[in-house]
């Protein structure tokens, strides 16, 4: 049974972020912000459930079946005004890089979804 | 002032260019058969050293303490980080090599390796051979090299074009050379026998308005579009032009459908290769 992230009672949970690592530069203590899925010839063959504090047996489990990433939450101690300074400028570049972007369905929807994926 | 490639010329340009890695045929032939796939990859990866020490750093780095000895052969690394994996390094590597020795930018190269990745990630997603869509990811933008290669000058004025008068990169090339990346580089994909999926992708990985059939194509053409909006690798003239509705119909892709996921990983594992292929 995989260990859980424990938050003491009446306790907000500390404010925090996701971020994508390959799983060779996961370390044990992570925490995992999405499940991993391992399908090796379209079977299941791994899987840790979001929430999950990883061990080092966990992660070499991850490694054995072949998975490439993970989603690990992070603590997020940035100030808020430097949240959104970092926030602001990458959708500044995300503006830039969709300057020239023809108004297509797919386009608009794809700039929203990055848009969105910037803010996290 | 145009010149005028011809079509005569590139396949005459394609002789003159560094051979072609004949491990990236070797891969493709054997793509159907697994087991034979590993004894004969190993065994060709073992006669070059550049791969083999690549392949033997990615298996070091996948171990996890515990008192494991370092992975020090290509057999034992291959046994940890699998066949898959394995193919990715020797087509990277020895895509980056032939880019250097055609005296391309290592930019050609990352981003060429930022775009396989985006489409084995699609590609894996609409079911599709995840080799073929790194193969075909690796190789979309082969006929700019061949285009750099021959004609550096006039390479930089298509640069120019696009960077100062914001021209897409297609017009710019058609309007200095009489054609574009993608048919060079369907000429060069002939010349070199590759399959004509491959050809096809590279062909017309740009176009806009085509009746999207060949998902291989648009998984190329998606994955080019992510590879620039997520500023992989990061250069100030990364655009969005166009984004065909079609392919990622074709793709069964939903953009609001959460896919932070796919982003995610595509960052993460271009982080990794570009780290560790370098």
């Amino acid at each position: 049974m995989p260990d859980r992230a424990a938050t003491a009672p009446g306790e907000a949970p500390p404010p925090h972020r996701e971020r994508h690592l390959p799983c060779v530069d996961l370390e044990p203590g992570m925490i995992l912000a999405r499940p991993v899925k391992v399908c090796q010839r379209g079977v299941l063959s791994y899987s840790l459930g979001a929430g999950t504090v990883l061990t080092d047996n966990s992660i070499g489990q991850l490694l054995a079946h072949g998975a490439e990433c993970a989603c690990i939450a992070e603590a997020d101690g940035r100030p808020e005004s430097q949240r959104r300074a970092e926030t602001e400028r990458h959708l500044e570049r995300l503006a830039a890089i969709f300057s020239h972007a023809e108004p297509t369905p797919a386009t608009q929807a794809l700039l929203a979804a990055l848009q969105d994926y910037r803010r996290r | 002032m145009q010149l005028i490639v011809t079509r005569e010329e590139v396949r005459q340009g394609a002789e003159q260019l560094p051979a072609f890695p004949r491990i990236i045929h070797h891969i493709l032939h054997t793509l159907e058969d697994d087991g034979a796939g590993m004894n004969e990859l190993v065994a060709y990866l073992q006669r070059d050293p550049v791969i083999a020490g690549k392949v033997i750093a990615m298996a070091n780095r996948s171990l996890r303490g515990g008192g494991r000895r370092e992975v020090r052969d290509v057999y034992t690394a291959a046994a940890f980080i699998g066949l898959g994996k394995i193919r990715e390094i020797a087509l990277t590597t020895s895509l980056a090599d032939f880019s250097r020795r055609s005296r391309t930018s290592p930019h050609f190269w990352q981003h060429s390796l930022a775009v396989a990745i985006a489409a084995q990630e699609i590609g894996s997603q609409a079911g599709l051979s995840e080799d073929y869509a790194f193969i075909a990811g690796l190789l979309h933008d082969v006929g700019q090299l061949w285009l750099a290669h021959f004609y550096p000058q006039a390479f930089q004025r298509t640069r120019l074009l696009v960077e100062v008068q914001g021209l897409d990169t297609c017009t710019a090339e058609r309007s200095v050379f009489g054609l574009d990346h993608g048919e060079v580089g369907s000429l060069l994909a002939e010349y070199w026998e590759l399959p004509d999926e491959i050809a096809l992708a590279v062909f017309h990985h740009h176009a806009a308005g085509e009746a999207w059939e060949s998902k291989l194509l648009a998984a190329v053409h998606v994955a080019e579009v992510l590879s620039h909006a997520l500023d992989l690798p990061s250069q100030p003239d990364n655009q969005v032009r166009h984004l065909a509705d079609g392919a990622t119909a074709l793709l069964g892709l939903d953009w609001r459908d959460d896919p932070g996921m796919l982003f995610g990983r595509i960052e993460a594992r271009f982080g990794l290769a570009q780290a560790l292929l370098q």
